[in-house]
């Protein structure tokens, strides 16, 4: 227990006002769903703010962590710290952001019924979020640069969420209506699936 | 404790980096060899960074790793060239974070083996200040303070002087000359001055093959008779060095004496030092 808490503190002064953002962004969520997703004609305001807002942020802590791994020579000094906590890192950040995640999805229960829940859509907020909390380690371990990283993850959400999946022509991370058995959300759901995969594979290899 | 590096070899890319390298590492080790040599390349494997295609490596006797299987061991720590991490964070905070990665060990207490490493490294006196304040050379040292919390038997530096001002440099090799006696070291460097101090058994690489492994006098040796010194006037200077193979010119009041790296006798034969075994030895193996 003490060590948890010692990773804890270590990371707060590690990323100082920078470690509160993801908290103040899922705080952000919560208003926007209580002020716009009762008054939306859409049911998926909401959840578009949970999948497209608060699940992308929730995987930021451990790219911003995990960029000291990077600095000049701290690798190979690091690497071996690394690989002893890194199940430990995505574990416990997932545990935390879990709790904001119900949050919201408590909230979006409360808007739209908890029958707005079916089992599609409770799979999927699974799967990117755990998704979410993989990739960025993945892309930081490959591209070695929290620019490059943030751009990627911030660039392609912003385009899917905004667009709401119309403007790129192929297989989306997210659903922005009730969904439907077809091929397009399979899709959706393989796409998660091999990211995920990927990203496994990436960070087995980096800190094997 | 010996490391012994038998039958290594690696590629990247089609370019073979080393060449069925075999080495017998003990005591303070130094690792010469111009640029692109692959030093870099064989720390990294000694430290298990990084892999190779074939051969084997053994720390005492036991194998650590071979082209399939790389051992993690805390036994070996490595120092790489430019050492910075968590610029923001003070020393302290640092080594307690690496001490906390490190593991519980039974009675280990955090505290008191962060104050005796930075005793060892001579850094107390800055404990508490952030990374980025630190000198290049200080980095370093807190570089090595964070090694020794692991307790390492081998610790590995790659051209752990180079960059750093003459006093950090001096302070810097006292510290490893201290190092020595309670742990194998080694250390990569094309100082030849700084291995000359420091080291009691050389390996000198080329081109990723092993071209001399021996004690430093053996390497002297190889500039026995190829090593001569003259005295010059200024306008005779110019001539020689357009001529001879010149490794030194020093002004010594009203005269100029030249070091001279020659296979005929030229001026009077000089003392050996390290640097000149090393070029005699280049110069022997010539494109080899």
């Amino acid at each position: 227990m003490s060590k948890l808490i010692h990773l804890f503190l270590f990371d707060i002064k590690l990323l100082r006002y920078l470690y509160s953002l993801p908290f103040v962004v899922h705080i952000l969520c919560m208003i926007l769903i209580i002020n716009f997703g009762s008054s939306s004609d859409s049911p998926f305001t909401s959840y578009t703010i949970v999948q497209g807002i608060a699940v992308p942020i929730a995987g930021w802590h451990l790219v911003f962590l995990y960029a000291s791994l990077y600095d000049n020579g701290a690798k190979e000094a690091l690497i071996n710290y690394y690989r002893k906590v890194i199940i430990i890192d995505i574990v416990r950040y997932m545990l935390l952001h879990a709790i904001f995640i119900l949050l919201l999805i408590f909230l979006t229960i409360k808007i739209n019924g908890v029958e707005f829940f079916n089992s599609v859509l409770s799979i999927h907020l699974l799967i990117l979020f755990v998704f979410y909390q993989i990739v960025g380690i993945a892309i930081l371990s490959a591209t070695r640069s929290l620019e490059i990283s943030l751009g990627i993850i911030a660039t392609y959400t912003f385009m899917e969420v905004v667009t709401q999946g119309t403007f790129m022509p192929w297989p989306h991370l997210f659903i922005f209506e009730e969904p439907v058995i077809n091929i397009w959300l399979i899709l959706t759901f393989i796409s998660l699936g091999v990211g995920i995969l990927v990203s496994i594979y990436q960070i087995w290899r980096e800190f094997k | 404790m010996e490391v012994t590096i038998q039958g290594l070899s690696k590629v990247i890319k089609k370019h073979q980096i080393l060449f069925n390298l075999n080495l017998s590492i003990s005591g303070i080790y130094g690792l010469i060899g111009p640029n692109g040599a692959g030093k870099t390349t064989l720390m990294k494997i000694l430290a298990g960074l990084t892999n190779f295609n074939v051969g084997s490596v053994y720390l005492g006797d036991k194998l650590i790793s071979t082209s399939s299987y790389v051992k993690r061991t805390s036994q070996i720590g490595y120092l790489p060239q430019d050492f910075m991490i968590y610029p923001g964070l003070k020393m302290y905070e640092v080594l307690e974070h690496i001490a906390m990665l490190q593991g519980n060990r039974s009675g280990f207490s955090y505290k008191e083996e962060i104050f005796k490493v930075v005793e060892q490294v001579n850094l107390s006196d800055h404990l508490y200040k952030e990374m980025r304040e630190l000198s290049g050379g200080m980095r370093r040292r807190v570089g090595i303070a964070q090694l020794l919390l692991r307790k390492p038997a081998i610790l590995l530096f790659d051209e752990p002087t180079a960059g750093l001002d003459i006093e950090e440099r001096i302070r810097f090799r006292n510290l490893l000359k201290r190092l020595g006696k309670y742990h194998t070291v080694i250390i990569s460097s094309h100082l030849v001055e700084d291995i000359e101090f420091l080291c009691t058994k050389i390996g000198i690489i080329r081109n990723g093959k092993v071209l001399f492994e021996g004690k430093p006098d053996e390497l002297k040796k190889k500039a026995l008779h190829s090593i001569y010194e003259m005295d010059v006037s200024l306008q005779e200077l110019d001539d020689i060095i357009a001529t001879k193979e010149v490794i030194q010119i020093q002004e010594e009041s009203s005269k100029i004496v030249v070091r001279i790296l020659s296979d005929k006798p030229i001026g009077k034969p000089a003392n050996p030092r390290l640097i000149d075994g090393y070029l005699a030895l280049l110069k022997e193996v010539g494109n080899e």
